[in-house]
């Protein structure tokens, strides 16, 4: 059943349109729905297509159509209803619209005691709100990337000049106060402080200390540019300075991609300073005994959660490089493999899970090539077909200029999982899914489907595909983690219980048995 | 009692047709209020004003707003008056607009040195799988799949599928060099499509624009892209939205917005990395829009690279 409704005087811009199509066509027993300005062509293109209605040829240009294709009289009316809804909860300055503060004033009117702001704008509009932010005494929260260094270092020691905290640009996440600032996840609060310049990084170590028993007491972010020469580690110091300082933290962890050698020493000298015990993951970074001093160095965010829980006196469980029942698992899967698959494939949402994979792999299978490589000789185009051992970070700047991130729009991920599966040199794929605020709210929903295709895809072309994830997630978390997990396993994934051990499982696979658990 | 002025807001740049629209006017009216733009008709056309940040476009007055306020906030409703004093536009009695210090966005029309045949057609490539790859397809964007006359009208949506065989009597028209035809063809595709600028008018305003720009930068000059621009001039009106129609006619006069044209001139000048870039960055303005836009800036290329229509000024 086919019926068009016509709304005068209703302005909507083109976002609002296509949101509005979109939600009608989702609804049950709406097999098409549109929602289009009433030219006179698309009068004509929806009255060809049935749609012709009493009103429709007596709309005007800038009126509005609802045109609905529905399967029974009762659809048809529930999606008109809540087209309806959507028109009248969705107009600006209307009634139903929620009305966001569009600027810092704006906000600081409805909270004018806050001490903290988060921005999130275009990166070449971000320099100027957090500056304009650091001048009204805020501590800052800077979601945005596209940030040049130097305006990073011009915010940053104007933050250090008026004592306040600049977290990013490109900053992803933060737990200040147990509240999370961006991707974060719902750990307890408790006597671990963390410093990170990496996001996924800090939700990694964060929700790894919260199930080895204990919690966070603040967590801050630096954004990705802060252990870079020019800015020279100035929010990690900060960071640190405030954790010494911060009663609740009984010890601390500082995460990082391998540093500028010149930002690192510095770093170290407060770490081995500090009178609260520190360990430091700089993922890839050689760090001697003698660099550390008293701190303490971890080769993995698994390695780093499990020393701070004892630093800060708990006993985490003895480690386990796989858990013996996931060895258990993947014995009985390489026996499965093709002589043709040999490599590990690992897509990841996370870049610094993807740069700790290479961490982990490398030893065990030799070159892992990426678009965020180890070493610059091993460096791919993102989007290229992948080559050998590959790890390819799609929250890369490559795959979400103009797109949602990846731990939010899987649809990149998907499609490459699709390409990896018809590659017959592929023997695993490596998955990081992450649950917490800011991501997808049903990961596991999204991957499933693509992880029993790409399984089907190999299963006709006679191979077997494993395929390994780990989630960085607390059952705390609003996407109900015992449901993710088994919904991926229901798909056939078998599940680590952190990236480090997925990575190591992935090795185990792709070399049948021969690595990966040492 | 005192009466309370209008909030008064500072245009950070004007667009050069908004520049000249607001010199040669005193009256108009209000036409559309959104949340990220008030639109207004004045005599001489249609203006955008649209808060910072946002891209930066002929017709639009970016306006800084420093209460943060969305634009739809002022209390402003379609067909309230417009008047122009000077520098300062009073919009409804409700808000004032002052371009006094505003820069001028005047983007370059020409673009140099163009690069050899071979190379435009691998960027136009690379820009197309990139729409592709990265795009909103649900508008005209499932037709960047066409690549090398493939069908792909089987699985195209209701509009797409109604878009396809009228875009592809538009290029026929004007690689023909048939005025009438292109302008029947145009007609057919202006205001057709979802979003409020519709998607077909989007994909003829990147051709438009693709086929200005390459004319001017490598001196091409044909009877059938002249006919396209003109039909887009004058033929759109009363078809599309006023908004739309804004579009048309400054893209027929080689004007957009700044994700398109450095698009172009990537295109026209540049690396593939560039090109994917720019890609990048236009597929992110509106909804489909940008998605739309390049479709139509890869068919104009394309038509400006067959070999029947090869551009002059080419390095051989």
């Amino acid at each position: 059943m086919k019926k068009v409704v016509i709304r005068k005087g209703i302005y909507r811009d083109s976002i609002n349109l296509m949101q509005m199509s979109t939600a009608l066509s989702k609804l049950p027993g709406v097999s098409q729905a549109a929602v289009v300005m009433a030219t006179e062509l698309n009068r004509r293109v929806l009255a060809e297509a049935g749609f012709a209605g009493s009103d429709i040829s007596r709309a005007a240009t800038d009126d509005m159509i609802v045109a609905v294709d529905a399967r029974d009289a009762k659809s048809l009316d529930a999606a008109l209803a809540e087209a309806e809804d959507l028109i009248l909860s969705k107009g600006p300055g209307s009634a139903g619209e929620a009305r966001l503060p569009g600027s810092l004033e704006e906000a600081l009117q409805a909270v004018p005691d806050a001490n903290m702001v988060l921005i999130s704008v275009p990166g070449r509009f971000a320099r100027r709100e957090a500056s304009h932010a650091l001048s009204r005494g805020l501590n800052v929260f800077l979601f945005s990337s596209n940030v040049s260094l130097d305006e990073e270092l011009e915010l940053k020691e104007a933050a250090r000049e008026r004592g306040l905290l600049m977290m990013g640009p490109d900053c992803g996440t933060s737990i200040i106060n147990h509240k999370v600032f961006g991707f974060g996840n719902a750990v307890r609060p408790g006597p671990i402080g963390i410093v990170s310049a990496s996001g996924t990084g800090l939700q990694e170590v964060s929700t790894l200390v919260h199930k080895n028993g204990l919690g966070i007491s603040q967590a801050i972010g630096t954004g990705s540019g802060d252990m870079s020469e020019l800015v020279g580690g100035i929010t990690m110091a900060e960071g640190l300075r405030r954790l010494e300082g911060d009663p609740e933290t009984k010890a601390i962890v500082l995460i990082s991609k391998p540093p500028s050698p010149k930002v690192a020493a510095k770093v170290l000298a407060m770490a081995r300073d500090c009178k609260k015990p520190v360990v430091v993951n700089f993922l890839g970074a050689d760090l001697t005994a003698q660099a550390l001093g008293r701190a303490r160095g971890a080769r993995t965010l698994e390695d780093a959660a499990r020393a701070a829980c004892s630093a800060a006196g708990a006993q985490p469980p003895s480690a386990e490089a796989v858990p013996r029942e996931l060895v258990a698992s993947a014995s009985l899967e390489w026996p499965k493999l093709a002589e043709s698959q040999r490599y590990v494939r690992g897509l990841f949402a996370g870049g610094t899970l993807c740069y700790e994979a290479q961490v982990v792999l490398g030893p065990v299978v030799g070159d892992v090539y990426s678009n965020g490589p180890i070493r610059p000789e091993l460096k791919v185009e993102g989007e290229a077909p992948s080559k050998k051992h590959a790890c390819i970070d799609m929250g890369a700047e490559e795959f979400v200029e103009g797109r949602l991130h990846p731990m939010i729009d899987f649809a990149l991920r998907k499609t490459r999982i699709a390409k990896e599966a018809a590659d017959p040199e592929t023997a695993v794929l490596l998955l990081d899914v992450e649950l917490g605020y800011g991501s997808n709210p049903d990961p596991a929903g999204e991957l499933s489907p693509s992880i029993r295709d790409a399984k089907a895809a190999a299963a006709s072309r006679g191979r077997y595909l494993p395929v390994v994830a780990s989630i960085v997630a607390t059952e705390g978390d609003l996407q109900n983690l015992a449901k993710q997990e088994a919904t991926l396993r229901d798909a056939g994934t078998l599940i680590a219980p952190s990236n480090a051990s997925a990575t190591r499982l992935a090795a185990m696979i792709a070399s049948r048995g021969k690595g990966g658990a040492s | 009692m005192t009466a309370v002025d209008p909030p008064r807001l500072e245009a950070v740049t004007v667009g050069e047709a908004a520049n000249a629209i607001l010199g040669g006017s005193r009256r108009g009216r209000v036409e559309g209020v959104y949340r990220g733009a008030v639109n207004v008709s004045l005599r001489g056309g249609l203006v955008s004003l649209v808060p910072e940040p946002s891209e930066r476009g002929p017709i639009n007055i970016n306006v800084a707003l420093p209460d943060g306020r969305p634009m739809s906030s002022f209390g402003l409703q379609a067909g309230d008056k417009v008047r122009v004093y000077g520098t300062t536009l009073d919009v409804g009695g409700r808000l004032l607009v002052s371009t006094r210090s505003a820069g001028l966005y005047s983007p370059s029309m020409r673009f140099e040195p163009v690069l050899p045949l071979e190379e435009l057609r691998r960027n136009l490539l690379a820009a197309r799988r990139t729409g592709l790859a990265h795009g909103n397809l649900s508008g005209l964007g499932e037709l960047l799949r066409a690549e090398g006359g493939q069908d792909t009208r089987g699985s195209l949506g209701l509009f797409a599928s109604a878009a396809a065989p009228r875009i592809e009597a538009l290029e026929e028209s004007v690689r023909r060099g048939d005025a009438a035809l292109t302008a029947r063809a145009v007609s057919e595709l202006t205001g057709l499509g979802p979003g409020l600028t519709p998607s077909s008018d989007d994909m003829l305003a990147g051709m438009a624009l693709f086929m200005v720009l390459c004319s001017r930068s490598s001196h091409v000059s044909r009877p059938g892209f002249e006919a396209l621009l003109r039909a887009l001039g004058s033929g759109a009106r009363g078809r599309t939205t006023a908004l739309s129609e804004a579009y048309l006619k400054e893209a027929s006069a080689g004007r957009g917005n700044e994700a398109v044209v450095s698009l172009c001139e990537a295109l026209l000048t540049g690396r593939e990395g560039a090109v994917v870039s720019r890609t990048r960055r236009l597929l992110g303005v509106g909804e489909t829009s940008g998605t739309d836009t390049l479709l139509g800036v890869v068919i104009g290329g394309e038509l400006c690279v067959e070999p029947a229509h090869r551009p002059g000024g080419h390095r051989p």
